[in-house]
């Protein structure tokens, strides 16, 4: 497999299994941005043609195999009161 | 045996924390390994240094003497003391006589903090709170422990042998016992990693002489061969650290790319090994070392089994490695080429291999997916 610069955008499946897991026990240091930090989950997420990383929602207990979807999440609030968001997955029943 | 290379003075300083300069660790390691080979700086002909912090190994020279040698620098992560070591030899093989090599950094507290730039990916991986080492270490080892079926408990087990080794040895870091129940209940970093599961950036220098064919045996009573040393890098589907993505199909590792090409190359087989170090920036990575380079094929019983103690099958970072020394990361590399090529000596500073051990291996591995292994050998 070699690097290409003839690339084109692909729409990923929004809904995939958890791959890996871990939770962010500790605060990062900058450039990590938050509105107050409370440990978060992060997994590896296999949506069949990848494997992606990324915030898992709304719990810090999780397993490999767990059933999830894409979603939004809010990221910070910028100093002009702007939230930013970020992606992240959420159990899907 | 003249084109061979082979190690005839080695030291290392003691890890830690260091107040000093970085320059002053580097010195004492060349001064030390200077000594241990009978000769003095004018007698070097090339000299290579390595660090990950922003001191330049290339001025050391002001400090040991401007005798106009070749010094270069190198600069390759976790595993610039391997290539650090491949440069420094490939120079003797290219004619001339004596090397020195140098690694060290100091490092402040706390894990390292990634530049996303520095690797080309976007702030937004850095201000999500992706961009972690040890969150990246928590991930792997989860889906390695689930691949292979081991358990959670074989991670405590990792850090309880470290350190044991570290207790024993005059220049580790953290030298007091921990059993595989504290370190299992300890403080969680990054799931399933706890704080007795990780390394710790800090301090150090480690330096070794080379020396090439007959010059060896007249400088040194039990020179060490360097039998192989091998750089790889990362190939698809391998699992690096800082990756917003990774591909399907079969998992490749450069350090069992790096780990078969070192083997080849020393015409030994893994089964041969009687005392190694891989590297151990966390537990799991221990584990996973112990697969990719072939040593171990089921770890979770070897480890259950002492096969990694002092007398065990194949006694494993017997100075405590990275767990217990912590990691100067220009230093690490060569903190386990020093500790292996010792016992093969016989004459290791912790605990010593028993049986007169002959033929030795060592792992490093890191970012942005390379790693270096040697095997060393007695010529006794």
């Amino acid at each position: 497999m070699c690097a290409g610069v003839d690339v084109k955008d692909v729409a990923l499946p929004t809904q995939g299994t958890v791959w890996s897991w871990t939770v962010q026990r500790y605060e990062p240091k900058a450039p990590f941005r938050s509105d107050g930090f409370t440990p978060f989950a992060i997994g590896y997420v296999d949506l069949g043609p990848v494997i992606v990383e990324g915030w898992l929602l709304d719990s810090t207990d999780w397993s490999i195999g767990d059933p999830v979807e894409l979603a939004l999440a809010t990221a910070w609030t910028d100093v002009d009161g702007v939230v930013v968001h970020t992606y992240g997955f959420r159990a899907r029943p | 045996m003249s084109e061979d290379v082979y190690i005839v003075g080695a030291s290392r300083t003691v890890f830690g924390r260091f107040e000093g300069e970085d320059h002053d660790l580097a010195e004492e390691a060349v001064r030390g390994a200077l000594a241990d080979a009978g000769i003095t700086w004018r007698d070097v002909d090339v000299a290579v240094g390595g660090t990950n912090g922003e001191t330049k190994p290339d001025n050391l020279v002001s400090r040991l003497g401007l005798t106009a040698l070749p010094f270069i620098t190198v600069k390759n992560g976790c595993a610039t003391g391997g290539v650090a070591l491949l440069t420094a030899r490939n120079m003797l093989m290219d004619g001339n006589d004596i090397a020195c090599v140098v690694g060290y950094d100091n490092h402040s507290r706390g894990a390292f903090n990634a530049s996303p730039a520095r690797y080309g990916i976007g702030d937004w991986y850095g201000q999500t709170g992706m961009m972690l080492t040890t969150s990246y270490f928590g991930l792997k080892a989860r889906r390695y422990l689930h691949d292979h079926a081991i358990s959670d408990r074989t991670l405590g087990m990792v850090s309880k042998k470290a350190f044991d080794y570290g207790e024993a040895h005059p220049k580790a870091w953290r030298r007091k016992p921990v059993s595989v129940d504290e370190a299992m209940d300890a403080e969680v970093i990054n799931d399933p990693l706890t704080r007795f599961m990780f390394c710790a950036p800090n301090a150090g220098g480690v330096a070794l002489v080379l020396a090439r064919g007959q010059r060896a045996f007249d400088m040194c009573d039990k020179p060490v061969k360097l039998a192989a040393v091998e750089l790889r890098g990362r190939r698809p589907g391998s699992f690096e650290v800082f990756s917003p993505w990774l591909s399907l199909g079969e998992r490749t590792s450069p350090s069992i790319d790096a780990a078969a090409a070192a083997f080849a190359a020393a015409h030994v087989t893994p089964a041969d090994v009687q005392v190694a170090q891989v590297q151990d920036t966390d537990s799991g990575a221990e584990i996973i070392h112990l697969g990719e380079t072939g040593l171990c094929t089921d770890q979770a019983a070897a480890f259950a089994r002492g096969d990694f103690d002092i007398d065990g099958r194949l006694p494993i970072n017997t100075d405590g490695g990275c767990l217990a020394n912590g990691e100067p990361v220009g230093a690490s590399g060569l903190r386990q080429v020093y500790e292996v090529a010792t016992q093969l000596q016989g004459r290791a500073e912790g605990k010593q291999v028993p049986g007169a051990p002959r033929v030795g291996f060592t792992h490093v591995y890191g970012a942005p997916g390379i790693s270096a292994c040697t095997v060393l050998t007695t010529t006794a």
